[in-house]
């Protein structure tokens, strides 16, 4: 064996005591093996300092990373062991869904702060979990002191304070007051915040202020009251109205059967009369009074007067109401207003649909009549479920209609049910609204992946790459970005969509 | 207020010096500790260690920024943690440690190559590269600090794996192949081509010139 082979064995330490003698004599002679041996000694010799770089990090740091490990040690082994010790992205973005519906937009993050400046309200039971930007959770921290909620522009963070959730968008700033056991009372300082509040308890209040002190935000509850007059069960014509649902605080939503609900909000009521017809108007004192009295926990609070009266079926105008101002419609239903109706009042009725050609619709689409056109549309799917062209001509319309989570929904079935390349066109636009309007980018980063794995139209193959650069960039993967931006000014450098990436490289540079 | 910062400090920073006989004890000993639950014992491991897994975490992953390099090295520990019922002393505690180390990387680097690998790997490769150069400050032994990087990153991620282990931790090629669970036959080939890849690397002039700056 030729003494050279024996390098490796060499520098791995893997000789005898005896072989590595005569390997080291080799050296003095080989020229070459003496360069190697010399120079991955060097290599390695860097590589070692190279990393203890890498490994310096500064004291408090590593104290505060300690702490961390050991307190979330502490807490995963306390949890049962069916009990999942992160928190799952889902189940968060189910409670997050729910604190959206009450606010849109931005996210807290709430970042422990030994050196914070308040005490917690109720520090034992703040429980916090970071996200990174793609919905990932990177952390979760039950803070013991300090209750400064700090944002950076990579990270979001849901807090939850007893049963409340509290999060915090980016560059966001939130702290919390010393406040009794019964109140929880934040500052928010900078930033956008959004919160799902839980009921509290007797006298007690969910409050935010400004760090300025100028404003305070205080949740309430929901007190509504429910008018289902005698008779209506009966389908009696005798009686005022089919169902009145007054709101004095929060808001409520009424569903008549499959239709969309409408929504009532404080200060408002919904009559809906006896021929199906809704009317929405300020709430009356009447109503008002109604709801207090019964929901008094003074037992010995009286009934207004006209509650008697109001509920006799012999008073067919007491429950009509004139409209002062905003009219409430049957949420995206095909509703319009009826004519001829005395001044001030207006009604809503669902016109039966006509049955329209393909043709006709595409028509009406391009003629910018979606809302003509939808109906029919609806109208036809219930027969003909299964035609991919009415849903993407439902898609279209809801796209163009800014209900970009309904022709999200559309796009879906046309994905099932259309041929290769309509379906690969329906996902492109998918990948669109969830990128540009839903701010969903790694479900945007999905669609285009399909896309482009797919056998989708070539034109477009430039403007997918693109948009999936752009999509990765959102969430933060800045290698994959720049390698499909890099694709896209290599490969499609004639393009508009080159121009553009172009434009994203020099600016990520 | 201040009572409440004081007892805080106290707990948090003395009590590492209120209990000294952890400091003494092996890794081994402090692992059976933290399978009876010993959230110390996990800590004082993590202050032994933390370098080390962080370092190997950052060069098998080198497209991770410092916060991913963090909250992996942290993760580590708490999974280090989690399996201390496990560990039976069968193994060295570094092995044991840098097995769940090297998993955590893999299990990152799989979740990016997913979305690489429609790609070509040449315009990968550069990429770990310009993200690192902001790290790295002026002088000459930034350059150098920076061509090490450039040139491990250069590799593929298998033998990336192994030369680390073997370079930076001083694993035998037996006690590589128990950390990743490979042949030692396995190990000594990507080895000895992760040894081949570097002194032929078009920048193994740098080894002069490292050397010569290191001595001077």
């Amino acid at each position: 064996m030729n003494t050279c082979q024996l390098l490796n064995e060499y520098l791995d330490g893997r000789l005898s005591r005896d072989s590595s003698v005569r390997f080291e004599r080799h050296l003095t002679e080989c020229a070459d093996c003496a360069l190697k041996a010399q120079d991955w000694q060097t290599a390695s010799r860097l590589i070692k300092q190279d990393a203890v770089d890498l490994a310096a990090r500064q004291t408090q740091k590593i104290e505060q990373e300690r702490q961390w490990v050991e307190s979330n040690f502490e807490q995963r082994s306390s949890l049962p062991w069916w009990r999942p010790t992160r928190v799952g992205t889902r189940s968060v973005f189910a409670a997050a869904a729910a604190v959206a519906a009450l606010i849109v937009g931005g996210v807290l993050i709430y970042r422990h702060q030994a050196t914070a400046a308040v005490a917690p309200t109720s520090p034992s039971t703040i429980r916090t979990t970071y996200f990174h930007r793609d919905g990932a959770v990177r952390k979760t921290m039950t803070p013991s002191t300090g209750t400064t909620i700090l944002s950076n522009n990579d990270e979001r963070a849901l807090s939850e304070i007893e049963s409340d959730l509290v999060a915090l968008g980016p560059g966001g700033k939130l702290s919390s007051k010393e406040a009794d056991t019964k109140t929880t009372d934040l500052v928010l300082n900078r930033g956008f915040a959004a919160y799902h509040v839980s009921k509290r308890e007797k006298n007690g209040r969910f409050l935010t202020h400004t760090a300025d002190n100028r404003f305070t935000i205080e949740v309430k509850g929901t007190r509504f009251g429910v008018h289902y007059p005698a008779g209506a069960a009966r389908g009696s014509n005798d009686r005022s109205f089919a169902l009145q649902v007054a709101v004095t605080e929060g808001a409520v939503w009424v569903t008549e059967g499959q239709d969309r609900p409408w929504t009532i909000i404080a200060g408002q009521q919904l009559t809906i009369q006896n021929d199906g017809t809704a009317l929405t108007d300020a709430i009356s004192i009447e109503n008002r009074n109604r709801i207090n009295a019964l929901l008094s926990v003074d037992p010995s609070t009286p009934f207004p007067e006209e509650d008697v009266q109001n509920t006799e079926a012999d008073h067919p105008e007491s429950g009509r109401h004139h409209v002062a101002s905003s009219v409430f419609h049957n949420k995206g239903g095909p509703h319009r207003p009826q004519q001829n109706r005395p001044r001030g009042e207006v009604s809503l009725q669902k016109p039966v649909p006509p049955r329209a050609s393909l043709l006709q619709i595409k028509q009406w689409i391009a003629g910018g009549q979606c809302q003509k056109a939808i109906p029919t549309i609806e109208q036809r799917l219930t027969e003909e479920g299964q035609n991919s062209e009415l849903w993407r001509l439902l898609a279209e319309c809801r796209r163009k209609g800014g209900r970009y989570r309904d022709a999200v929904a559309a796009y879906r079935k046309v994905i099932e049910l259309a041929p290769t390349p309509v379906a690969m066109a329906a996902r492109f636009k998918t990948g669109l609204i969830y990128q540009n309007h839903l701010g969903r980018p790694a479900d945007a980063v999905d669609q285009f992946s399909k896309y482009l794995a797919g056998k989708g139209p070539k034109l477009l193959r430039a403007e997918a790459l693109l948009h999936l650069g752009e999509a990765e960039l959102s969430l933060g993967h800045h290698l994959e970005a720049r390698a499909y931006l890099n694709e896209v000014v290599e490969k499609h450098g004639a393009t508009a969509a080159a121009v553009k990436a172009r434009k994203r490289l020099q600016a990520l540079r | 207020m201040g009572t409440f910062f004081i007892a805080h400090a106290i707990f948090n920073v003395m009590v590492p010096l209120l209990k000294p006989e952890l400091n003494e004890k092996s890794d081994e000993v402090l692992m059976d500790a933290v399978a009876q639950g010993d959230a110390h014992a996990l800590g004082y491991l993590y202050l032994r260690h933390n370098g080390a897994v962080r370092a190997m975490i950052g060069y098998v992953a080198p497209g991770m920024n410092s916060h991913d390099v963090d909250d992996a090295t942290q993760e580590v520990f708490l999974s280090l943690g989690k399996a201390a019922k496990s560990y039976r002393h069968q193994s060295l505690f570094k092995s044991f440690l840098f097995r769940i180390a090297a998993r955590r990387a893999r299990d990152w680097q799989r979740g990016t190559w997913l979305r690489f690998q429609r790609l070509r790997k040449d315009s990968v490769s550069d990429a770990p590269l310009k993200m690192m150069q902001t790290e790295f400050g002026p002088g000459k032994k930034a350059v150098l600090r920076q061509t090490v990087r450039q040139v491990m990153a250069s590799l593929s991620y298998s033998h990336r794996e192994v030369l680390v282990l073997h370079v930076t931790e001083g694993f035998t090629c037996s006690e590589i192949a128990e950390i990743l669970s490979i042949r030692p036959k396995t190990v000594r080939t990507r080895l000895h081509r992760a040894r081949n890849a570097i002194l032929q690397h078009k920048n193994a002039s740098v080894w002069q010139d490292a050397m010569s700056e290191m001595s001077s």
